[in-house]
Parts: C-alpha cells; sequence; structure tokens
C-alpha cells in the first residue's frame, strides 16, 4: 500500500446518505403515480388455460401478454423468459399480470380475487429432479442449460498410472443476496407514448434500456436512471430488467407513472438467487502423493429460465483451478433446469461455488497424506507464464507466495495449526483463490464496447459521464480519484451523477469486477486526453473506448485462450471455536490479504475486503436458504434468513500487497467480488480441523454439524 | 384519529388510522424519508427513530401509540451538532457503502453516545446490533463510532 492514490479519502456521498437526504427509489415523490403490483403464479409448473379478473373499479388496471407491444420476453443473455407468462407456467410466482391503482389495499384487493384455471404437472425442484426431467423436460431436451468441458493436459491417463485417487464431493446452498433496500422502480410513459422513463435501483442501466427496448418494440424511445441504490451484490444485475419489461408495458398502456416497489416478503420469495452447486473432484496422485491430475465436474441449478446460468457456469469452470496449476484436468460444468425462481447474479458469479470445492478437496487431500494444508498448497501455485484451463496463460506477474507469507505471518497460522491439533474444539483453515476481472474472454471488445467520456463545462469542472454506478463498492470515491489524479484537482470536485442513458455513453454493466480494471481505466485514458487538449474556459468532452490489451486471445466458440486479462488474487484465513454442546461454530479470528493490483483508496478496498468476509461467512454458516417441494423458499422473511449482526464475527484483519497491473488506473485491478471466494471455505476448513471430521457442505449450520459427528 | 406528537422538538398534529405504522405516517405524510424501510417487521433497524428516549423501530409502531409522544428521526440528528459530528466521522471512516441501513445506524448510535459516550468496542456492537448492514461487515461502522467518541471527548464531551 505504497502509492499515494491509495491513501483515503472520505466517502464523497458519505453525509447525504449518513443524513438521510440521498434519494432511493422509494424516497421519490410519488402522488401522481399508481401502485403496481405483480399477479404471480399460484402453482408451480404446468398450463394456465383461462384468467378471471373481477370487475375493476375505476381507475384501476390490469396488463397482461396481450398488451406488449414489442416481444413479451425479457431480453437477458437469451429471451426465454417471457415478460408476462402467456400459458406455461415453470415456477411457483412467475409473473402473469399487473395490476395497478391509486390505492395500495385496492390493489391488493383485486390480487386477492383474481382467479385463473390450470393443468399442473410434476415439478422438477431438486438438480436431481432437474437432472431427471421429472415431469418431463422443460428446457430443450435434457434441461441442460449448458454443458461444457474443459481439457489439460492428459487426464485419462493421468488416472490410469495413479499410485492413488482421492475424491469428495462439495455442495452450496442457495444465497439471498440480501440487499438493505429492497427492488423497485419508478416507469412512466412520455410524449404520447413514445419514450418510457425508467428510474430504478438497478446496477446496469444499459441492460434495463435493452430489455425495455425489446418488450416495447421499434419506434418507442427509452431513457434509464439509476437512483441511489441500497445495495445489490448482483441482484441488481438481472431482476431489475424482469420487472421493467411488464411495468414499461404497464405504463404505456395506462399512460400514468407506475410504483412498482418491492415489500421484503416479496423480494425475498421470488427474485434471484446464488445458484446452488454440486461438485465431485477426484485427484490422481503419484507414489510421492503428488497431484499429477483432476477430474473436477460441478452442477449449477439454474431455476426455471436460463437467466444468467450459462456465463455464472462459465465463470465457474474458468475459476475451478483455483490459485493453481495442476498438469492434466478434465472440467465438466453443467446448469441444469429446476423449477425454482430462476438463479441469478450474486458476487462471485459462480466462483465461490467453484472456489470452495476446490478448496475443501485440498483439506481432504492435505488430511488423507498427513500434509500442512499450506506446504501442501504452495507446491501448486501458479506463476507468471503457466498456462490456464481455458489453454491460455497466466500473463501477470503472480504474487500469491508473498500473499500467503503474509496472511500466515499475521494470523500467526502455522503455529495455530499445529497446537489445535492437540487442541479440541478450536481450528484454523485457508482458503486461497484468485478471480479473472472483467468479462470472459473477447466479451469487453466483441460485446461490451465500453466508452467513457469526460465533459469539462465552461467554469472549467469536470465530470465522468458513465454507466457505471455506485451501489455501496465505492466507485463514486475511486473513479474521481483516478480522474483527479490525472488531472490534478481535487476528487471532490469531480461530477459523478448517478447514471442517466440519455446522458452518459455505455460503459457496460457494474459486474464482473470490471469497475475500477475496465472502467477506470478508460476514465484514467480520458483524464490523460483532457488534461493534454485543455483549454481553460471552453466547454470540452473527451471520450476513451475499451480495447483489449495486446497479445490476448480469445475463441469464443471452443472456450479457449485468455479468459481474463487479469486476475486478482487472495488469501483468506478463518479461526473458530465449536461449542461441543451445541455444536455452534464461534469465530475467533478473519484475515484477509489481497492482490488488487494497487488500491486506489485503501478504505474502500478494505471496506470491500471485510463485507465480503462477512457475506461468504454467513454463506457457510447460517444462511440457509431451502426450497419445499413446490420450489418455494421456505425463508420468507429477515427473521428466517440470517445474516450477519455487529455481534456474529470478529473484525476482518484486511490487507493488500501491490503488484501494479500495466492496463489498470493507476496499477489497479478487479476486487469487488473475489472477498466472497473463499472466506466460507477458510470457515469450513477450520470447522474440519476443530472437529476432526470431513464438512464438505455449505451452509455448515450447528444442525448439520452435530449430523456429522453423530 | 387525530394523533399530536412532537416530531424533532416540534408539534405536529396528523389524521390517521390508529393502526397506521409511524414509519409510513413519518414517510409519506410528512415526508420525512431518511427513515428507511428494509424488512417492515422489525428485524433490520432500516427504520429506526427514537420515540421518548428509546431506539425504536417506527414499522413496528401504531399510530395510536404516537399520541403525545416524542420522536426524533435523522431529519432533527442531521441538525444537532452530535449528529454532525457521528455523520461526519461516518463519512470519513467509510461506515457508510450503500447507506440504506445509514440513517438507521446513526440514529442507534446517537442513542449509545448520549448515554454512553466513551463506548467499548463490545458496548459498541451491543448498541448496533438490531441494525443490519449488508455491506460492510460492521468493522468501519465501530470506527466510525470510536472516531465520533474520540472527537466528543476532545471537544470537552459536552456535545452529547
Amino acid at each position: 500500500m505504497s502509492a499515494e492514490i491509495t491513501k483515503s479519502i472520505p466517502r464523497p456521498e458519505g453525509k447525504e446518505k449518513a443524513g438521510g437526504t440521498a434519494t432511493y427509489i422509494a424516497d421519490y415523490p410519488h402522488e401522481q403515480a399508481l401502485t403496481a403490483r405483480f399477479y404471480r403464479a399460484p402453482f408451480t409448473r404446468g398450463r394456465m388455460s383461462s384468467v378471471h379478473i373481477p370487475e375493476l373499479p375505476e381507475g384501476y388496471h390490469v396488463v397482461d401478454y396481450r398488451d406488449v407491444p414489442g416481444e413479451n420476453h425479457v431480453a437477458l443473455i437469451k429471451t426465454d423468459w417471457p415478460a408476462f407468462a402467456e400459458t406455461e407456467i415453470r415456477y411457483r410466482g412467475q409473473i402473469i399480470l399487473l395490476v395497478a391503482g391509486p390505492d395500495p389495499n385496492e390493489v391488493d384487493r383485486i390480487l386477492g380475487e383474481i382467479t385463473i384455471d390450470y393443468e399442473e404437472a410434476e415439478p422438477a425442484v431438486t438438480l436431481d429432479d432437474g437432472l431427471a426431467c421429472t415431469g418431463g423436460p422443460m428446457h430443450g431436451e435434457d434441461n441442460i442449460y449448458a454443458d461444457f468441458t474443459l481439457r489439460k493436459g492428459d487426464a485419462e491417463a493421468a488416472f490410469e498410472r495413479a499410485q492413488r485417487i482421492v475424491e469428495g464431493e462439495y455442495t452450496t446452498g442457495f444465497q439471498e443476496q440480501l440487499y438493505m433496500e429492497p427492488q423497485g422502480l419508478l416507469v412512466w410513459s412520455e410524449n404520447e407514448g413514445s419514450k418510457i422513463v425508467v428510474h430504478g435501483s438497478l446496477q446496469c442501466p444499459y441492460y434495463v434500456k435493452h430489455a425495455v427496448e425489446d418488450a416495447m418494440g421499434p419506434g418507442i424511445e427509452v431513457q434509464v436512471v439509476q437512483a441511489t441504490t441500497g445495495g445489490a451484490f448482483g441482484g441488481k444485475e438481472d431482476y431489475p430488467e424482469i420487472m421493467a419489461a411488464p411495468a414499461a408495458v404497464a405504463a404505456w398502456k395506462i399512460g400514468r407513472p407506475l410504483r412498482l416497489i418491492f415489500d421484503r416478503a416479496e423480494d425475498m420469495a421470488w427474485t434471484s438467487k446464488r445458484h446452488p452447486s454440486r461438485t465431485k473432484i477426484r485427484t490422481a496422485h503419484d507414489a510421492e502423493g503428488h497431484i499429477i491430475g483432476m477430474d473436477y465436474r460441478i452442477l449449477l441449478d439454474g431455476g426455471a429460465y436460463e437467466s444468467y446460468s450459462v456465463i455464472v457456469l462459465q465463470r465457474a469452470i474458468f475459476t475451478s483451478n483455483g490459485a493453481y496449476n495442476f498438469p492434466n484436468v478434465v472440467v465438466r460444468g453443467r446448469a441444469v433446469a429446476t423449477s425454482t425462481v430462476p438463479s441469478g447474479a450474486f458476487r462471485g458469479f459462480g466462483a465461490p461455488q467453484a472456489i470452495y470445492a476446490m478448496e475443501m478437496h485440498m483439506e481432504r487431500v492435505a488430511r488423507e497424506y498427513g500434509h500442512s494444508p499450506l506446504e501442501l498448497r504452495r507446491g501448486y501455485f501458479l506463476k507468471q507464464g503457466d498456462p490456464t484451463i481455458t489453454g491460455g496463460r497466466i500473463r501477470e506477474g503472480v504474487i500469491i507466495q508473498e500473499l500467503v507469507t503474509k496472511a500466515a505471518e499475521l494470523s500467526d497460522f502455522e503455529a495455530k495449526r499445529s497446537r489445535y491439533a492437540g487442541e479440541k474444539w478450536k481450528g484454523i483453515g485457508l482458503a486461497l483463490f484468485n478471480h479473472g476481472c472483467g468479462f470472459t474472454g473477447d466479451g469487453e471488445q466483441r460485446i461490451i464496447k465500453a466508452k467513457v467520456k469526460l465533459r469539462k463545462d465552461a467554469a472549467d469542472r469536470v465530470e465522468i459521464l458513465s454507466a457505471n454506478m455506485d451501489m455501496g463498492q465505492g466507485p463514486k470515491t475511486t473513479l474521481r480519484k483516478v480522474a483527479a489524479a490525472v488531472l490534478g484537482i481535487a476528487p471532490q470536485e469531480i461530477g459523478y451523477r448517478n447514471p442517466d442513458t440519455d446522458r452518459v455513453p455505455d460503459s457496460g454493466p457494474t459486474v464482473a469486477s470490471r469497475t475500477m480494471m475496465i472502467v477506470g481505466y478508460l476514465v484514467q485514458e480520458a483524464a490523460k486526453k483532457l488534461k493534454a487538449q485543455w483549454r481553460a474556459g471552453e466547454e470540452q468532452v473527451v471520450e476513451s473506448n475499451y480495447t483489449m490489451p495486446p497479445g490476448m486471445e480469445w475463441d469464443q466458440q471452443n472456450l479457449t485462450g485468455d479468459a481474463y486479462a487479469a486476475y486478482g488474487w487472495g488469501v483468506n484465513i478463518v479461526e473458530v471455536e465449536v461449542d461441543p454442546v451445541t455444536m455452534e461454530p464461534a469465530v475467533t479470528g478473519a484475515w484477509g490479504v489481497y492482490d488488487v493490483g494497487v488500491a486506489i483508496d485503501e478504505l474502500v478496498v478494505n471496506g470491500q475486503i471485510q463485507g465480503g468476509m462477512s457475506q461468504a461467512l454467513g454463506f457457510g454458516s447460517f444462511e440457509k436458504l431451502e426450497v419445499d417441494s413446490a420450489g418455494v423458499f421456505r425463508q420468507r422473511s429477515m427473521a428466517d434468513y440470517m445474516v450477519a449482526t455487529s455481534l456474529d464475527f470478529p473484525r476482518t484483519v484486511a490487507t493488500t500487497v501491490d503488484n501494479p497491473y500495466d492496463y489498470g488506473p493507476f496499477g489497479a485491478k478487479g476486487m469487488g467480488e473475489m472477498v466472497h471466494n473463499g472466506g466460507h471455505a477458510a470457515y469450513c476448513a477450520a470447522v474440519e480441523q476443530a472437529v476432526g471430521r470431513s464438512c464438505p457442505h455449505v451452509p455448515l449450520t450447528p444442525e448439520r454439524l452435530l449430523e456429522i459427528m453423530r | 384519529m387525530t394523533v399530536a406528537f412532537t416530531l424533532n422538538n416540534v408539534s405536529r398534529t396528523v389524521e390517521t388510522e390508529p393502526v397506521a405504522r409511524l414509519l409510513d405516517v413519518l414517510r409519506e405524510d410528512l415526508g420525512h424519508t431518511g427513515t428507511k424501510e428494509g424488512c417492515g417487521e422489525g428485524e433490520c433497524g432500516a427504520c429506526s427513530i427514537i420515540m421518548n428516549g428509546e431506539l425504536t423501530n417506527s414499522c413496528l409502531i401504531p399510530m395510536a401509540q404516537v399520541d403525545g409522544a416524542e420522536i426524533m428521526t435523522i431529519e432533527g440528528l442531521r441538525e444537532s451538532e452530535a449528529g454532525k459530528l457521528i455523520i461526519e466521522c461516518f463519512a470519513e471512516t467509510h461506515a457508510v457503502q450503500c447507506g440504506f441501513c445509514t440513517p438507521g445506524m446513526v440514529t442507534a448510535v446517537w442513542t449509545l453516545l448520549r448515554a454512553n459516550p466513551e463506548p467499548t468496542e463490545a458496548e459498541i456492537r451491543h448498541a448496533i446490533s438490531g441494525n443490519i448492514c449488508r455491506c460492510t461487515g460492521y468493522d468501519m461502522i465501530i470506527d466510525g463510532v470510536q472516531l465520533a467518541s474520540r472527537r466528543g471527548a476532545e471537544r470537552g464531551g459536552g456535545i452529547w
């Protein structure tokens, strides 16, 4: 943390948020708006034949698929998810109608009186049901959204000559983003229906714009404006589109502004969650115990529509080997259709599932051979120039050895690990990981084509024009610092409003650990241009456009080449003490040491490390989210679904080691997601030492631990 | 019913249903949108206000109970020296990320520091344990409270 830019500044938007003057979507004035709510499928799977609507009082409206002027779908990666269900229902809670009117209680009464006639089919609730095509396939012929295989070396030959094979199965559950602000939109039409305006709590203004454009059809202009967003963690990447497409249709048909704000129960029940996973890993070992091959098979539960499952699966398999260079690997990943709420984006995007399996397997191998978990791992660390699982190369200098050494020193890992071998109920565990920054392969160049503008007005005030938004992760601090450092002005003097697609170019979505490394670099480039062309007292606009770093290659057809231009790297260590009576593990220490290139703001970065650790520890321990036989989540409120309070976990010791990246601003790489990649694995590794048993499932609740101990 | 109470030291009278939630009256009838709704069932603390000196979830309070009460919200706290100090320290220590829990968190911290100007970390953790923050892991919120406590003491402690 030597760079000058790393020195932290107060959060520029901190006071307005803390003082309650920042405007979140529910805070917008809404006297003119009608309350909008969805009528959702009351059964899990089957076909509707008719819908019965009660007589509507004056001023109340019902909107359905027949009102869609464009395409009745939500344009995500595919277009399989209808904006309004027509006849087929694939999950309980699927959107069928939108009801709107002035009095929310009256809207609820109408919703309660709507009935439908339908024929039910047998749902496929679990991963195994999905694989078995229970009730017949719902997607294609086999319920498989995607099935990818990656090969490096010759795994089959390695297994043939193996002296020993170690195998294990590792599972992770659903996880709820639980952003503190529920989803919400305010939508209206303007200019006699020729323009739709959407304001909302959302991560990706241009994604929402494209989804609404598809639903509205040609000739209707769409403007999307981000309201101050109270947390997202991926949960506001895909879901605002699911709401906006039907809401835009309804606002256009009714001709009144619509206010669509979920309460917590609706948000928890029907918005996307993290994909559950089941991974089987086999490693082939030679006579000395070295890993000479690996067979890694991961299944992701995608839910009822494809949404982002294919790219979550890609992120999972590309991250599957974690920080290691094993020879002779085969990785197979499949995303499976089931009758639950479609799974979606959540911080890490497949990597927390993949890393969990890899790291728990390393623990298993260490146990089987009686090795130190740290020393075992050291033998396989990736280094610069090493081949990746996709046949590319690690292009950057890798400092994972330094990160591990630092984390071990800070936590006194080796001494505690030895001591706890003789002290039952205490344990310390570690997890290592990396996380590719930005979109996969050539996605930034082929799909996103990010642009950033800087505008200077006649009073020489500079404004960042970017579609990237602050959901709490800090770009209002860090992107300002990047521009300010180049231009030699104070960060607080740089303008940076919430994005509005009528004002800002498409710099891509605020996802995939890309905002700092990709967009921040464009801000830096634009600032350099502006500085070079600076004419005092004149209005000027400069633009920068993304280009791939030189030498990077990617074949999207075969998924081969450099999956990512650069990676963030991290080490998590977690210490626990298990209560021998209740089997409740108490976390007594947590450490996170990271390579983020260069931290643009020490407190922004440490805040991500600490907050990510808290979410990952919750994922590992008590964030239990299960479905019943109808595919409905059993945990329906914040009383049922636990997230960390201030009493649950100790402070996370957070630090970074500089490793500047040539194509990141001031050397910065991405880091907002990887802070959720390893905490749950380190936690389970610590509990495994404490109880002396294998604990290959998260969440590892006390009940589950009691079962393991029986 | 007619409900008369003081809101941030100003007398107010509202016509409302006895079962209307204080949170909705504050936000919808009185335009005090600094108080947020996170869960609507008293679990998250985003709607924290101070009622008769006690930290209270306004989503659980029917207006019938508010008659004659003294209510303080973030709109009032942010005008006080103590509130300004907490807000400034929160921005400085990055106790604020998405900010949705923060007005409620500031309200909880204001209540704590009034009663206990130099709390231990354990006392801070206890005082904010009813306020959920999903972003920070609480570390920097605790830093913010400790900074406000130190600065308050430097100013002679009378600020609370």
